[in-house]
């Protein structure tokens, strides 16, 4: 008290400034927001390249706008080896018509031009007669190979595989009818626009021997049309019904997607949440010790599974023995897929709920137990409304699993983006979209662009939900627990 | 135990036994069908996949378009993966988890950014991981590299083992953080408060205190991490693994064969899928003692880790 701070060093209660140690700890700080990071970059890094869908295409491709047709076509008749010319040269018309005809020509076009070239077809509007021509013209299509390789191999003489050669005839036969409808349509319409440097340019095209000056013709009008349109089109056909990124004319609507990635989420749900609940109830409240320490280890094995593993159970064992007990026509469809994705998300539906069951504080037990209940009036009574909100929360963060698990999607749903309620059909999930075709689309494609936005969607789903989970239901929980 | 029972209740006592037998035996049922799911997919996968378990498939290279021979590519390629992963992902998550234990306030806004952080990084869809890892890491860091370095050529701009190996590492590093976390807190506080309290910083009390005394998290996490990433595929289906690449990987812009993608590709790729089933079998075989291994070894000194837990 008398003594004067000079007189002695004073306490410095660790306080004294170490560079070193500054040096650390503030590294320590900077390097533990890695996680948060992360979270920002993905978002930024998955959007940034989502974003030319919404924006219009960026400053490099616009440059390059001038030969994009032409890179276009040649890079898919490089990449189809088979394609006959047919093909090509129609799909160009196509293209060339709705590049220079605008955003409303566009879609009329190709509305009558698929639906001809279906039609033709012997009159039936489903997806299965179109896509073996998608097949044929692009073998190396990984997405469609489950269907080619595994499904035919399997398939019981019930439904015999289609015969490529036969397919193929067939498809010729319906692209020279679809020439003949082109052309009719190109001057159709060139007729009704009045336009005479239209019709001279849709002439040319579908001649297709004068590439280059269609080319310029049509880069112009494009440009001139985004940019007086935007993208308002590519907006309708987000939503559209028809997924077909790699035909020389992409449609990237993604209903088939949103069907079948519910279809297989709502599949697995039913059958896995009831399961996984029922589970995490017996081994809190009914099971005896011996069953709860060997229930408890073998659940958590199922967590340890590689989803590649469950798949690979689904598409080889899983899918036949299914098949020959239901007697459906396609091996591999959403049924097969959402069980199988089931097995996936019961450890995590199991784990969540069995810990809000568990955090029910005994003193809730005790008091039923003494008022007279028995066990299971306790358990349903008591026990499992007290930790509703934890059961809920299992749930949703099972469904966010389900919706975004890929490989089980990717090897054991059939995927065929087909739009249809029926369960025993093959779907195709957004995130087994993105596994499958991610691989073999050209960088900074519309393609490319359309996958991270599905990747976007995902994102942003997920964290939604998990936001969802931490500031609501875990809140929710602990006012019911604490008896607030 | 005794029963109480009252004159006239008898009834309503069979009933409440009646429903108490039904609850607990169908909440028994659907633990059974969980157990029985479980031992069937085991099962039917070692079955199938035993006969070639010999010690040639795990040496040999695939051999005639990958209908015969071994996996020995996919196997060191998948330990190179995960090696590298755990490079990246063990320090980074030990940091994170320190500095959730012992820097930050429980309940200060930055602790709860990086739990939500955590929280939701565990939640992504591995696949978004995927994409991340191809825009940024390939795409950005990569031809970034490229740019400054090797103008006009190809080096890092492309799928590799070390793009893979850091998506998966931002993939496992939830994982990791967790683990060690649980195990700080097995620590006792008082071990803490007595270093500190003997003048120790502390930044030498997490070096000589809380490290060493959480070691078996920080390996718990690891195993776990290294269990993920050998199974998880949907990452590294774009940032660098190989269809099929006999040689193993040389340097760091080498692609890598990796045992769940090559599950994939044998069963919905390959150019024979019925002649490969058995190696598809064997393979899967091979994946699922890899992860087993692992996973029990973590759950060993999970438990280990929990005990002390209890008792501290």
């Amino acid at each position: 008290m008398q003594q004067k701070p000079s007189e002695r060093p004073p306490l410095t209660l660790g306080k004294k400034f170490r560079f070193i140690e500054w040096l650390v700890e503030s590294g320590i700080r900077t390097l533990s927001f890695i996680s948060f990071a992360a979270i920002i970059l993905i978002f930024v890094f998955v959007f940034k390249e989502a974003s030319p869908v919404f924006f219009g295409k960026s400053e490099a491709e616009k440059a390059s706008t001038k030969d994009s047709m032409a890179s276009v076509i040649n890079l898919q008749s490089s990449s189809k080896a088979d394609t006959t010319v047919g093909t090509e040269k129609v799909e160009a018309v196509i293209k060339g018509k709705g590049a220079l005809k605008g955003t409303d020509v566009i879609v009329k076009v190709d509305a009558n031009g698929h639906k001809k070239k279906v039609t033709t077809n012997g009159g039936k509007i489903e997806q299965e007669e179109y896509d073996p021509f998608a097949d044929d013209t692009k073998p190396d299509d990984t997405e469609k190979k489950p269907d080619n390789t595994v499904a035919p191999v399997k398939v019981s003489p019930v439904k015999p595989a289609p015969d490529p050669k036969k397919e193929i005839a067939k498809s010729k036969k319906d692209i020279q009818d679809s020439i003949k409808n082109v052309q009719n349509l190109a001057l159709q319409t060139a007729k009704a626009k009045d336009s005479i440097a239209a019709a001279i340019a849709a002439k040319s095209l579908v001649d297709a021997k004068d590439k280059a000056e269609a080319d310029s013709a049509a880069a112009k009008e494009k440009r001139n049309a985004e940019e007086s349109k935007g993208n308002s089109n590519f907006g309708k056909m987000l939503i559209g019904d028809t997924w077909q990124p790699v035909s020389t004319v992409p449609k990237f609507g993604m209903l088939p997607l949103i069907i079948g990635t519910l279809k297989v989420t709502l599949i697995s749900l039913l059958f896995g949440a009831p399961l996984a609940i029922l589970a995490a109830l017996f081994t809190s409240m009914f099971a005896p010790k011996w069953a709860r320490e060997t229930i408890k280890p073998i659940i958590e094995l199922l967590a340890g599974f590689p989803s590649v593993v469950i798949g690979f159970f689904a598409l080889i064992v899983m899918a036949t023995i299914f098949q020959d007990i239901f007697h459906y026509q396609y091996r591999l469809n959403s049924f097969v897929g959402g069980i199988a994705m089931s097995f996936a998300i019961i450890p995590i539906i199991y784990t969540i709920s069995e810990d809000a069951l568990t955090a029910v504080p005994n003193t809730l037990r005790d008091a039923s137990t003494a008022l007279g209940a028995t066990r299971w009036q306790t358990a349903f009574k008591i026990v499992l409304p007290a930790a509703i909100p934890g059961v809920f929360a299992a749930i949703i963060l099972g469904f966010g699993r389900a919706f975004g698990e890929t490989m089980i999607a990717l090897m054991a749903t059939g995927n065929a983006p087909l739009t249809s309620a029926n369960i025993l059909e093959p779907v195709r999930t957004f995130a087994a979209t993105i596994g499958a075709e991610m691989a073999e689309v050209v960088f900074g494609d519309q393609h490319y662009n359309v996958l991270f936005l599905i990747g976007a969607m995902l994102f942003v789903f997920t964290f939604s939900l998990n936001m969802l989970v931490e500031f609501y239901v875990r809140k929710k929980l602990l006012k019911r627990l604490q008896g607030k | 135990m005794a029963q109480f029972s009252f004159a006239g209740t008898e009834g309503a006592t069979f009933k409440r036994r009646l429903y108490g037998n039904v609850a607990s035996g169908v909440s028994g049922f659907a633990a059974l069908v969980i157990v029985a799911i479980v031992v069937v997919v085991i099962s039917s996968i070692f079955i199938g996949g035993y006969k070639n378990f010999t010690w040639e498939f795990l040496t040999q290279e695939p051999t005639e378009g990958m209908t015969a021979g071994g996996i020995y590519p996919a196997i060191i390629g998948t330990v190179i993966m995960t090696l590298l992963m755990s490079v990246m992902a063990v320090p980074l998550g030990t940091v994170t988890a320190i500095y959730l234990s012992e820097f930050a306030k429980a309940n200060s806004a930055f602790a709860r950014t990086i739990r939500f952080a955590v929280n939701t990084l565990a939640s992504i869809p591995s696949i978004v991981f995927g994409l991340f890892g191809l825009g940024f890491f390939v795409q950005f860091v990569g031809k970034g590299m490229d740019d400054i370095m090797t103008p006009g050529n190809l080096v890092w701009g492309q799928p590799n083992i070390l793009w893979a190996s850091m998506t998966m590492g931002l993939l496992t590093l939830p994982v990791v953080i967790v683990s060690v976390e649980e195990a700080i807190r097995t620590v006792p506080r008082d071990l803490v408060d007595a270093s500190l309290a003997l003048g120790a910083t502390r930044l030498q009390t997490i070096r000589k205190i809380i490290i060493p005394g959480s070691l078996s998290g920080i390996l718990t996490g690891m195993i776990l991490a290294i269990s993920r990433g050998a199974g998880e595929v949907a990452p590294i289906l774009f940032t660098g693994a190989a269809f099929f690449l006999p040689q193993i990987p040389h340097a760091l812009t080498s692609q890598f064969m990796h045992l769940g993608y090559h599950i994939y590709v044998l069963s919905t790729q390959s150019a024979n899928v019925d002649k490969t089933i058995p190696l598809q079998y064997t393979t899967t075989m091979v994946l699922l003692l890899l992860t087993f291994t692992l996973n029990i070894s973590a759950v060993v000194l999970r438990s280990r880790v929990r005990s002390k837990l209890k008792a501290a």
